[in-house]
């Protein structure tokens, strides 16, 4: 040979056979998922297709984002490295045997340098993925985090894999050592050059031969069993589809039912699930990182995502296999809700950590509520929750307070009433908490006070308000929810309301992202965004506040709908105060426990989601933790209050009451 | 089997309302008046489903004497598992004593032939407790009130149930059917009924809702204007005086009655050693009479 | 008797019930002003002795319906033999304790008899020849004054507590007048199957006079034992806040506040407990409360009318001792 380059099928005979390997190796992959694809396609496909028509850009920008540079895998840094490496390597050899292939079919460009950096990529590629295996193995077997639970098919594939990768740059040794490549060039596929040193001298060829049909032979197989036994390594395939099907929608809006079409709204059976909540199911590949991040799961509580999407799962496949065996839907008698456990369900403070930190996007969030809407339904509420919903049902608000001392926090306070609004007027949009709960009224007379003193041209609604309807959607009770809404909307169109003002996280996201798909579109302003325009505005003055503090990020305000700067930029205009961060902030905040309905749900023993989350901020030393939520200053001031022997010395304050 | 139920919608307690001294009637301070089935109602209806989802093959019917705007509140009974409701419309609610709504009701369950009734036991506004003896007395069967566990025996044909006594204490009662039964509110949760659940009753049940216009007006007539009423307002009740502070100076107590008692309330404080607390503790006990040293 | 007075005794546990002696103070006044005679009725089985006791709270005749088969209370064997005496002897008015029992003889007894009944009456007077009765209603709120001018009789009851005894006079006597009982023993379609007595451990928050509440400064299960034993030696039961329910030391079921039980008992004892807002919401309606908390600025002691401002693990011990001797010597 006078130029680098290799010869397929070197010295093996029948090579075609392994193309025969091959074929049979994709045709098992494709039954494999046309079987799954069965049992997807017993959910509603309805929105298919318009999903994955509005879907595509995104796809693409995930696919660069998530699949490409792994931004999501990467938060966890150790595994987020392994899958990095495990999947440029597995990307490496594949492009390696494609570009193989074109070379020795179409156009042969593999020769000469080309080919010698073909063979270090190669090589790269292979080292790549067995460091990532090692680093799998160590971590799953040695280290055990308490987030993965390993089965039987994880060695076995861990294993499979290993030793194909071992055996192939074995087998390009011993190749090397019978075609007696030049060492030059040899050198450059540097692992398999590293095993021709070991065998030096002895006559590889019989070895070659066996290696290599070994080598193909076991590809076929792992492919084959990958495909057949061991479901988590399926999301290879399932997760870039679930990503495509993903529903469209504003982040941080539930799904609109249209009530008068639906006999009962909620996921009752598998086949009230979308057909992408299915996919997605079978994209997890359960890697524990949702229950990591839950705040419930964190406190002890029944509630494990994982388990969750786990168990719907199982479900799934139950149902067709009762399909198959009795024809009819004998398994519609049973809930899904019940097979999940009720216990769990009712758990979740829709704070969205799960689905915010899934590599694969499963909306955890989005399929617990549901499962939430089969219950209320089937009339499966009890105890404070379902007080809770009637009280929103006759009296207008969760805390089954009279309608009329709705305007009871504002005696004594100069507040303008609707008599005195004109069209031009902001509402300022008080909100239940704000109305009844004293913790809530202080954020809301502290809010008077602001918009008064910067003469805000603004009004308040009073008697008219009744609840966003939050916690009745997030508690499940769809019908509820839609009847609050609309007549919120109902009474903003009354008074020409075009922008409301509120200072709570919850009503922020149900006016701006839930309410259009119900007629109601606004304006809608966070007081945080609101105050910091005014202090930038010159027409607020921030006092001096000599407190060490830390900053508290709401879930609705952080996580959902993205508002994390403002109010830090707040705090920092404030002079005298030094600003900590906790290790749980911004985007990856951890929930106070109070969304979701969980302020009115009595819960299961166990650590309190608020006790866990102020467990965090009590040993930064801090004075004050700053909110920017009603529920979130209830609950941390609740945990304040009872922690340790007397409580603790923190206080929890609004952002509209620091300053 | 079938089972009836007797419901009655009333105003809303968890609001604050006024009694109108003229009338005796209540008026609630919301922005419209707030109605609702009440909870010994609710868990009568939901027991009688859970009987009809045990046994099978079994109907369940509520009934209801009350003016027009109560049909909410059958639509919800609806929604909660009744098969029919029959609302007997009383348009004059305010003279229909427990008498003439038990006589009403007699008339119409006579010719409907239930093989168990349920109701509940003491309504909130009037709270006369007469009605379910009434009307077992009218369709002579056996009644038993106050009930907090229901259990249908074998059979069918007789019932086991146990009766909320005084001081906590229990009879177990076995009862044979027909038979009335009025349940007290701690009987079991009455299931929950969204509001779209409602919303499905009254799209899709009105066969299942018969309206009965004629019944009250001609039973029980006579009985209605028997009573004379007026109503006086509840004598107001002993107020805990604020005394001052016995070991402040005489300076401080005639500041604090000067400004109108106006510190808030505080507990006598016993002081002493531990035993001498106990010792007061007791004499308090004794003296409030919450235990008794039997005279020797 | 065109104008004799009655009330209807009620046995409990071989005794009579308070409520029988209050109904007769209040049916003396009404004799007196209608001239008529007070008899009192006893309906069972061997209680004939009692009828001792209400000549001293002024029964002029007691009349005894005695028969085996009347021992426990049976709804249609006691309304036929009432219904029968009353249609026989013709009083004027008829008065039955608002007793669970009570409530549901009386009511029957009015239908079968298509007399007028008021129930739960808070007083009972003769004006204008009538008899005119209170009773409250909205929970209190308002009284309605009913004039009864129906045919007598006139049948009322009265609710324990509400109106006071008389003192009674021992030497008083009275014409005890046994009554034949006809009755159709096959007609009775109940049959009392047993009672079942609460105990501290069974008695509910909600039906108990006494309930001792414990709360975070109770701390070692040593404490909480004490608790228990002091609910039982005052007959009550044992009633918690959340933090004693996150502890794991009492049920749901016994949990005091804003998201458990609303409770209004006679005696209230709250041990160790803040006295937060969400805790005292419950408990508001209690009629006594003595609070013990080592924090003399603690909340509680705005509510309580009593309080003790010690250290539970010192009190406690003595307190329970104490009253373990009395109960030992006699205590009730």
């Amino acid at each position: 040979m006078d130029t680098p380059s290799r010869e397929i099928f070197w010295s093996i005979h029948y090579g075609w056979v392994v193309y025969l390997l091959a074929g049979a190796a994709t045709l098992i992959l494709i039954v494999a998922v046309l079987r799954r694809l069965r049992l997807w396609l017993a959910g509603r496909k309805d929105d298919t297709f318009t999903d994955i028509r509005r879907n595509t850009r995104e796809f693409v920008r995930i696919a660069i984002v998530d699949g490409l540079a792994h931004k999501r895998i990467l938060s966890d840094p150790y595994p987020g490295i392994m899958h990095a490496l495990l999947f440029w390597g597995a990307l490496l050899l594949l492009l390696a045997s494609v570009a193989d292939g074109i070379s020795h079919y179409l156009i042969e460009f593999l020769r000469g340098n080309t080919y010698l950096a073909f063979s270090f990529l190669a090589d790269l590629g292979g080292v790549m993925m067995l460091v990532g295996v090692g680093m799998a193995v160590y971590r799953r077997y040695v280290k055990k985090p308490d987030r993965l639970d390993s089965i039987a098919s994880d060695s076995i594939t861990l294993g499979l894999i290993f030793v194909v990768l071992v055996t192939g740059f074995l087998l390009e040794g011993a190749r090397m050592i019978a075609a007696e490549a030049p060492a030059a060039w040899a050198r450059w596929s540097f692992l398999g050059y590293g095993f021709s040193r070991a065998f030096a001298g002895s006559s590889m060829i019989g070895w070659y031969q066996g290696l290599w049909w070994f080598h193909a032979v076991l590809v076929a197989v792992t492919i084959g069993y990958v495909a057949l036994a061991f479901p988590r390594l399926i999301h290879i395939f399932v997760a870039p589809l679930a990503v495509l099907l993903r529903a469209g929608g504003k982040r941080g809006a539930l799904e609109t039912i249209e009530l008068q079409e639906v006999e009962r709204p909620g996921f009752a059976t598998i086949s009230d699930f979308h057909f992408r909540d299915l996919v997605a199911l079978d994209a997890c590949m359960e890697c524990g990182r949702c229950q990591e991040a839950c705040p419930a799961c964190s406190a002890e509580k029944p509630l494990n995502p994982r388990k969750v999407i786990q168990d719907i799962r199982a479900r799934m496949v139950k149902e067709d296999m009762l399909l198959a065996r009795d024809g009819m839907s004998t398994v519609g008698q049973d809930l899904v809700a019940l097979h999940v456990g009720e216990e769990e369900i009712w758990e979740c403070t829709t704070c969205g950590a799960c689905r915010n930190i899934c590599p694969v996007y499963v909306e955890h969030v989005d399929m617990l509520v549901g499962l939430r809407r089969s219950l209320v339904e089937h009339g499966q509420v009890f105890g404070s929750l379902a007080r809770s919903l009637e009280g929103m049902c006759l009296l207008g608000n969760p805390w089954s307070e009279p309608q009329s001392q709705r305007s009871d926090w504002m005696y004594n306070l100069d507040v303008k009433l609707p008599e005195e609004a004109k069209a031009s007027s902001l509402l300022y949009w008080v909100g239940c908490s704000g109305c009844y709960d004293p913790k809530g009224e202080e954020i809301a007379r502290s809010m008077v006070n602001i918009l008064n003193t910067a003469d805000i041209d603004y009004f308040v609604l009073g008697f008219d308000e009744v609840c966003c309807g939050d916690p009745a959607r997030r508690a499940g009770d769809e019908g509820l929810f839609q009847h609050l809404a609309r007549k919120n909307i109902d009474t903003l169109h009354k008074y020409g309301v075009i922008c409301v003002l509120t200072h709570c996280p919850h009503c922020y996201n149900t006016f701006r992202n839930e309410y259009p798909d119900l007629g109601g579109s606004f304006r809608v302003v966070h007081h945080t965004e609101f105050i910091l325009q005014l202090i930038l505005d010159g027409r607020l003055e921030v006092r001096d506040l000599k407190q060490r503090v830390a900053f508290h990020d709401p879930c609705y305000l952080g996580r959902w709908n993205g508002i994390v700067d403002q109010p830090r930029e707040i705090l920092n205009k404030i002079s005298g105060l030094s600003l900590i961060e906790p290790p749980h902030n911004r985007e990856r905040t951890f929930c106070c426990g109070g969304g979701g309905g969980q302020m009115w749900i009595e819960g299961a023993p166990g650590k309190r989601v608020n006790r866990v989350r102020f467990e965090e901020f009590s040993s930064t030393g801090i004075q004050i933790i700053v909110t920017a939520c009603p529920f979130c200053k209830i609950m941390l001031d609740d945990a304040s209050s009872t922690a340790g022997a007397g409580g603790s010395e923190i206080r929890v304050r609004d952002i509209a009451e620091i300053i | 089997m079938r089972i009836a139920v007797c419901v009655r919608e009333t105003l809303y307690p968890g609001v604050p309302y006024e009694v109108n001294t003229e009338t005796g009637v209540a008026e609630q301070k919301e922005p419209c008046p707030v109605y609702w089935l009440p909870t010994h109602d609710r868990c009568a209806l939901e027991e009688a489903v859970r009987i009809r989802e045990a046994l099978g093959n079994s109907e369940v019917i509520a009934f209801t004497v009350a003016p027009t705007r109560a049909s909410d509140s059958l639509y919800r009974c609806l929604a909660m598992g009744a098969d029919r409701v029959v609302h007997v419309v009383d348009e004059e609610p305010d003279t229909s004593t427990s008498r003439v709504v038990a006589m009403i009701l007699g008339e119409v369950l006579k010719k409907v032939c239930c093989d168990l009734v349920l109701c509940g036991d003491c309504s909130f506004d009037a709270g006369a407790c007469q009605v379910p003896q009434h009307l077992a007395a009218l369709l002579d069967v056996p009644q038993v009130t106050r009930v907090l566990d229901v259990q249908m025996l074998p059979g069918q044909k007789r019932l086991k149930v146990v009766r909320k006594l005084e001081r906590g204490n229990r009879e177990t009662v076995e009862c044979s059917l027909p038979a009335v039964v009025a349940v007290d509110s701690a009987l079991n949760e009455p299931r929950y009924v969204s509001l779209h659940a409602c919303y499905r009753a009254v799209r899709a049940r009105g066969s299942d809702y018969e309206v009965d216009a004629d019944t009250a007006r001609s039973v029980g007539s006579e009985h209605r204007n028997l009573r004379v009423a007026r109503f006086i307002p509840p004598r107001p009740p002993v107020k805990k005086m604020v005394m001052p502070d016995m070991k402040a100076s005489a300076a401080d107590r005639l500041k604090f009655i000067l400004s109108g008692s106006s510190a808030e309330k505080m507990s006598d404080l016993l002081d002493g050693t531990t035993d001498e607390v106990v010792r007061q503790l007791i004499g308090i006990l004794q003296r409030e009479g919450f235990i008794l040293t039997q005279k020797s | 008797m065109g104008n004799s007075i009655w009330t209807v005794a009620e046995c409990t546990d071989e005794r009579l019930h308070e409520v029988s002696f209050e109904i007769l103070g209040e049916g003396r006044k009404l004799a007196a002003a209608v001239q008529g005679e007070l008899a009192a009725i006893i309906i069972g089985s061997k209680k004939a002795h009692l009828a001792n006791t209400l000549f001293q709270y002024g029964a002029d005749k007691v009349y005894v319906a005695e028969h085996p088969s009347l021992g426990d209370y049976a709804t249609e064997s006691y309304t036929q033999v009432l219904a029968d005496l009353v249609q026989k002897y013709s009083p004027y008015v008829v008065v039955a304790g608002a007793t669970p029992n009570g409530c549901d003889l009386i009511a029957r007894v009015a239908a079968r008899l298509d007399a007028e009944l008021v129930t739960n009456c808070t007083s009972i007077r003769v004006r204008e020849s009538n008899i005119e009765v209170n009773r409250p209603e909205y929970e209190g709120k308002v009284y309605r004054v009913i004039l009864c001018s129906s045919p007598p009789p006139l049948m009322f009851s009265v609710k324990s507590g509400v109106l006071g005894k008389d003192t009674p006079r021992l030497s008083r006597q009275g014409e005890l007048v046994h009554v034949e009982v006809a009755l159709d023993a096959d007609g009775v379609r109940t049959k009392s199957l047993g009672f079942q007595k609460a105990s501290a451990k069974t008695l509910d928050v909600a039906e108990s006079e006494v309930v001792v509440v414990g709360g975070a400064g109770v701390g070692r299960t040593e404490n909480w034992r004490l608790v228990d034993e002091l609910a039982e030696l005052l007959g009550g039961c044992v009633g918690g806040t959340r933090m004693a329910m996150d502890a794991g030391r009492i049920d749901r079921e016994r949990l005091v506040g804003q998201t458990g039980r609303s409770i209004g008992p006679k005696l209230c004892l709250e041990l160790g407990v803040s006295g937060a807002v969400q805790h005292t919401a419950g408990m508001r309606d209690s009629k006594f409360t003595i609070a013990v908390n080592m924090d003399r600025g603690a909340p509680i002691f705005k509510v309580a009318d009593t309080g003790v401002v010690a250290d539970l693990n010192d009190l406690l011990p003595v307190l329970v001792r104490s009253l373990r001797h009395l109960k030992g010597s006699g205590k009730v």
